[in-house]
């Protein structure tokens, strides 16, 4: 399944640095970080959407791992809503680091990362524009998974869910930002799909315990005062990490 | 005033309610056997086990740290 | 290689030396104040004697959670800025040594909570606090151990080594969160138990002694690294 994706890949990048050139030679129009941004984005994104092999495998791990936990769950054990939100954190979690492991995949399969990284496009901008595909990767998983977990566990339909699915992208926006470096950085090794969770495990951890329990909270009709010290630190994670591993990224790339 | 006095009264506990003499019908219990170093105690709890368990734990994985060094130092030596 | 290793090639000529006097010294030091602990201070009223293992405990937390990380991030920030390898070899060895202090204290823990608690493990925020630092530490050393190229182990593993000091405070933040809402049934905080000017003598002592303990390891640590690094660009040559 890697073969189409390299020669899907190839002319959209070729396209892409095209694009970039005249920047160079006219000054009139300057590189802009959120054009290059932009345009890395949508060339990982067509990538993927040629492909289709990435975000489907992922989605049907989402779903599948869905149903099991739903197959061996007691009901008269553990209440659904004691259940439901640590479930769907766990499986965004290690359905991210499935998307993850492609995102520099990808740039090392024929080394096209030495071709972009020779277009004059900014390093921070490369890093936001990964960080920016690999976001809305997750956020196409989570936009299946959440109603898939209403249906499955049997959760009423409210206006909390608009609010669940605003955590979604908080705690989102904080993983990929560190998830995307992790996995530059562990594309540098031979063992880059084994030593990506074990680099960014123990940092998800203050995305994803509290964006579970915001999640329980909103979910169980609790004030939304309850929930407020969690999104905070998931907004503060964000913050924090998007910033730091923008300035980190560019010593993950090879002088 | 009313509920007050009868909350009064029923907290109060008559002087005849009061044990002094704890009375206990168990065979008496014979005093934790210390270690032969440390003075005979009553109160606490002989938790000596686990102290030994600790110390011996911590300085196992100190010694077996400095045993890693000094084979990795050794081979240092060995091969110029 | 830069011309740092090529000056730091020089003093690995000479053997490293097989008993390292300030090792020794360091050594005597924590036997000297593990026998005052043992023999001459008074045991805890209420825990009995295992609260001796405080003497061992809690300066290993001082060591491997706070100074070896610190070491550990600043020594990969300044490696990014000034690329210098010592400053490499100084938080590898730092992460190193500190792992196992780390370990120390998570297993002497371990034992005193079975004894004190009665649990071996608890949810608390100190408990997850020093797991997770554990697990960043042991997954810094295996970032480490998997790259070959020692120029990109070293820019990688500072990247990873700055980062983790930002996590730190975001532990903590959400293990504290997590208890305000789960409140545990025990009452887990030894808080602070008013010493005696005898364990408070101990502890001191204690403390020295580790720390000593730590930067002796950490030297030899870090000599080891220099021969090592030195044998490897000699044969690279």
């Amino acid at each position: 399944m890697t073969g189409p994706a390299i020669e899907t890949g190839a002319p959209v990048r070729a396209r892409a640095t095209a694009e970039a050139l005249p920047s160079v030679t006219v000054p009139s129009r300057a590189p802009s970080f959120l054009g290059d941004t932009w345009r890395i984005a949508r060339k990982d994104l067509l990538i993927e959407f040629r492909t289709r092999s990435g975000f489907l495998s992922t989605a049907v791990f989402a779903l599948i791992a869905l149903a099991i936990f739903r197959f061996s769950w007691d009901p008269t054990a553990v209440n659904t809503l004691d259940l439901a939100p640590g479930v769907l954190w766990v499986i965004f979690t290690f359905a991210g680091l499935l998307g993850l492991n492609r995102s520099f995949g990808v740039e090392h399969a024929d080394r096209a990362l030495d071709a972009l990284l020779a277009s004059p496009v900014s390093r921070e901008a490369i890093f936001a524009g990964k960080a920016l595909g690999n976001l809305v990767f997750l956020l196409g998983v989570q936009a299946l998974a959440i109603p898939t977990l209403g249906l499955f566990f049997g959760l009423p339909l409210g206006p909390e869910w608009l609010m669940v699915a605003a955590v979604a992208v908080l705690a989102a926006v904080g993983f990929v930002a560190v998830g995307t470096l992790f996995a530059a950085v562990a594309s540098n090794t031979r063992l880059a799909e084994m030593l990506l969770p074990m680099l960014s495990l123990p940092f998800f951890m203050p995305v994803v315990i509290p964006a579970a329990q915001a999640t329980a909270r909103l979910l169980g009709d609790q004030p939304l005062s309850e929930a407020v010290p969690a999104l905070k630190i998931l907004a503060l994670f964000d913050i924090v990490f998007v910033v730091a591993c923008t300035l980190a990224f560019p010593f993950t790339l090879e002088e | 005033m009313i509920l007050r006095v009868v909350q009064e009264a029923t907290e109060l506990t008559p002087p005849s309610a009061i044990i002094t003499n704890v009375q206990d019908s168990a065979p008496a219990i014979p005093a934790p056997q210390g270690a032969t170093n440390m003075p005979a105690r009553t109160g606490p709890p002989d938790t000596s086990y686990y102290m030994k368990l600790g110390y011996v734990a911590a300085i196992v994985i100190f010694a077996a740290y400095i045993g890693l060094l000094l084979k990795r130092v050794a081979g240092t030596r060995r091969s110029r | 290689m830069t011309s740092v290793s090529a000056i730091e090639s020089r003093p690995a000529t000479r053997p490293l030396p097989m008993v390292d006097w300030l090792l020794v010294l360091s050594l005597f030091a924590v036997g000297g104040a593990l026998t005052r602990a043992l023999l001459y201070t008074p045991a805890d009223a209420a825990l009995g004697a295992v609260q001796r293992i405080f003497y061992i405990h809690v300066p290993s937390a001082i060591l491997g959670m706070y100074v070896a990380c610190t070491i550990m991030a600043i020594g990969g920030g300044l490696y990014l800025w000034l690329k210098d390898d010592r400053l490499d070899r100084i938080a590898e060895s730092a992460a190193e040594v500190g792992f196992v202090f780390l370990t120390v204290v998570l297993v002497t823990g371990a034992i005193w909570g079975k004894s004190s608690w009665g649990t071996a493990w608890a949810w608390e925020p100190r408990l997850m606090s020093a797991l997770f630092l554990w697990f960043v530490v042991l997954s810094y050393l295996v970032l480490r151990d998997a790259l070959e190229n020692p120029e990109a182990r070293a820019r990688l593993s500072a990247v990873l080594g700055v980062l983790a000091l930002l996590l730190v405070p975001f532990i903590h933040m959400t293990v504290y969160l997590f208890r305000g809402l789960h409140p545990e049934p025990i009452v887990l905080q030894p808080s602070k138990p008013a010493m005696s000017s005898e364990m408070l003598g101990t502890f001191g002592y204690a403390v020295l002694a580790f720390t000593l303990l730590f930067f002796a390891l950490v030297r030899v640590r870090y000599q080891w690294a220099t021969a090592r690094d030195a044998r490897l660009a000699l044969e690279q040559a």
